[in-house]
């Protein structure tokens, strides 16, 4: 009996991975960033993530998203980014242009917990001419 | 018998001749088989077919590639320019002081980045990035640091605003003293480039890489936000900026009159705050320089 309600659930998370739909795949913008549980700037991180790391983004009749976020999937999880952080072109990044420095920076696993959140907290703009 | 003899002499000299014949032509074959590793005349049909040239641009094409391999390999080992470095120097600030800063938090939209947008290109402060990050502590209260995009970031503490009940477009007015302190070169001069400045864009070998100088920086805006501050001749300039900036627009600039009274009072009246003037120096002054002169008649 426990079995088959194991066989069950791996089931319906089958059918529900299978749903989702590869629509495109993007490039993560900025130095570092998080693939989050729920479309949310405070939800947990699901994985860490750093510029020019391919996005998959996914479409699924199961999903809703609010316009600012994209329902994605890295490294084999299923979560949300912000669509301004996705370019269509792999970016110019820090890492690429200087990765010795970027080694020398030693970042911990919880500096790069925290920079990876901060990316999100910024309410960001640019002005222009009225 | 004789003839015989005779026709036995022409067959056998008729053999022989066709043996020597034969030599000839096997030392023919050996002298084409010598003619090809002759590497002289090797080098001849190279030459005249266009080999020889084909081989040196081959050389010469290796010869960029290693140059090329060579330059991109030292190119990783370069710091980035300036700019770069003092943004990420103030990312690390605020990655390194996550937990005191408090910034991660759910946080509502308050509709600052529209009202201060808005502040900003009215005062004519065109194509500019801004980046802000409330955060929710008491032991930072605002800043500017430089960001790495070529933008401003700017931190405002949401006790200190809550503290003073602040509106949309007083927060903006805080926001923008640090914004102008920034412009003004004023952060840059209380923070101490001279070892950033150093090794920007400069080439370093693996075992001479410094951290530290990005580590000072960061640690200098900590300072220079909870302990050091801004002196009386910085503040007044400020003032003055936001007076001619504020003029043209009575409203905003009565707004940030009255705003600074506030403050002023509160701050004389509230611990937690009572290291605002140290950092800011002060209200009660700024009030004073923004007032008109009284004439005496």
């Amino acid at each position: 009996m426990r079995s088959l309600l194991c066989l069950l659930i791996s089931l319906s998370s089958f059918n529900l991975q299978a749903e989702d739909k590869v629509v495109g795949v993007f490039y993560f913008k900025p130095l570092i960033g998080q693939l989050r549980q729920n479309s949310s700037k405070v939800s947990p991180a699901l994985t860490t993530l750093q510029c020019g790391h391919p996005v998959k983004l996914l479409e699924s009749s199961k999903v809703s998203v609010s316009p600012e976020w994209s329902y994605a999937e890295v490294s084999g999880h299923q979560g949300f980014i912000l669509k301004k952080d996705l370019a269509e072109q792999r970016p110019d990044c820090l890492q690429s242009k200087y990765p010795k420095f970027f080694d020398g920076l030693n970042l911990d696993l919880s500096d790069l917990y925290y920079w990876g959140r901060l990316n999100d907290q910024f309410i960001e703009f640019e002005t222009r001419a009225q | 018998m004789i003839s015989l003899l005779n026709l036995k002499l022409a067959l056998s000299s008729l053999l022989f001749l066709s043996f020597t014949v034969g030599a000839q032509e096997v030392k023919t074959q050996a002298e084409k088989e010598l003619e090809l590793v002759n590497f002289q005349k090797l080098k001849t049909v190279l030459s005249q077919d266009g080999l020889s040239e084909a081989a040196k641009n081959k050389k010469r094409q290796v010869e960029l590639i290693k140059e090329e391999k060579k330059i991109i390999e030292q190119s990783k080992y370069l710091y980035p320019p300036l700019e770069v470095l003092r943004g990420i120097s103030s990312e690390y600030f605020l990655v390194k002081n996550a937990q005191v800063l408090n910034w991660d938090f759910d946080k509502p939209d308050y509709g600052i980045d529209s009202t201060f947008k808005n502040l900003l290109e009215k005062l004519g402060f065109i194509q500019r990035r801004v980046k802000i990050i409330v955060f929710n502590s008491s032991q930072f209260i605002r800043f500017a640091v430089p960001g790495k995009d070529n933008d401003v970031i700017l931190g405002l503490s949401l006790p200190f605003s809550k503290s003073l009940d602040l509106n949309k477009m007083e927060m903006s007015l805080l926001l923008l003293e640090d914004f102008l302190r920034y412009d003004m070169g004023q952060v840059f001069k209380q923070l101490n480039e001279e070892e950033l400045r150093k090794i920007a864009s400069t080439q370093f070998e693996e075992k001479n890489f410094q951290l530290q100088p990005v580590l000072n920086y960061a640690d200098a805006e900590r300072v220079l936000f909870s302990e050091k501050g801004f002196n009386f001749q910085q503040q007044f300039e400020l003032t003055k900026k936001m007076d001619i900036l504020l003029k043209p627009h009575a409203e905003i600039w009565n707004v940030y009159f009255q705003l600074l009274g506030r403050l002023d009072r509160m701050i004389k009246v509230n611990n937690l705050y009572k290291s605002y003037p140290k950092i800011y120096p002060s209200p009660e002054m700024q009030i004073k320089w923004l007032s008109p002169e009284e004439r005496v008649l």
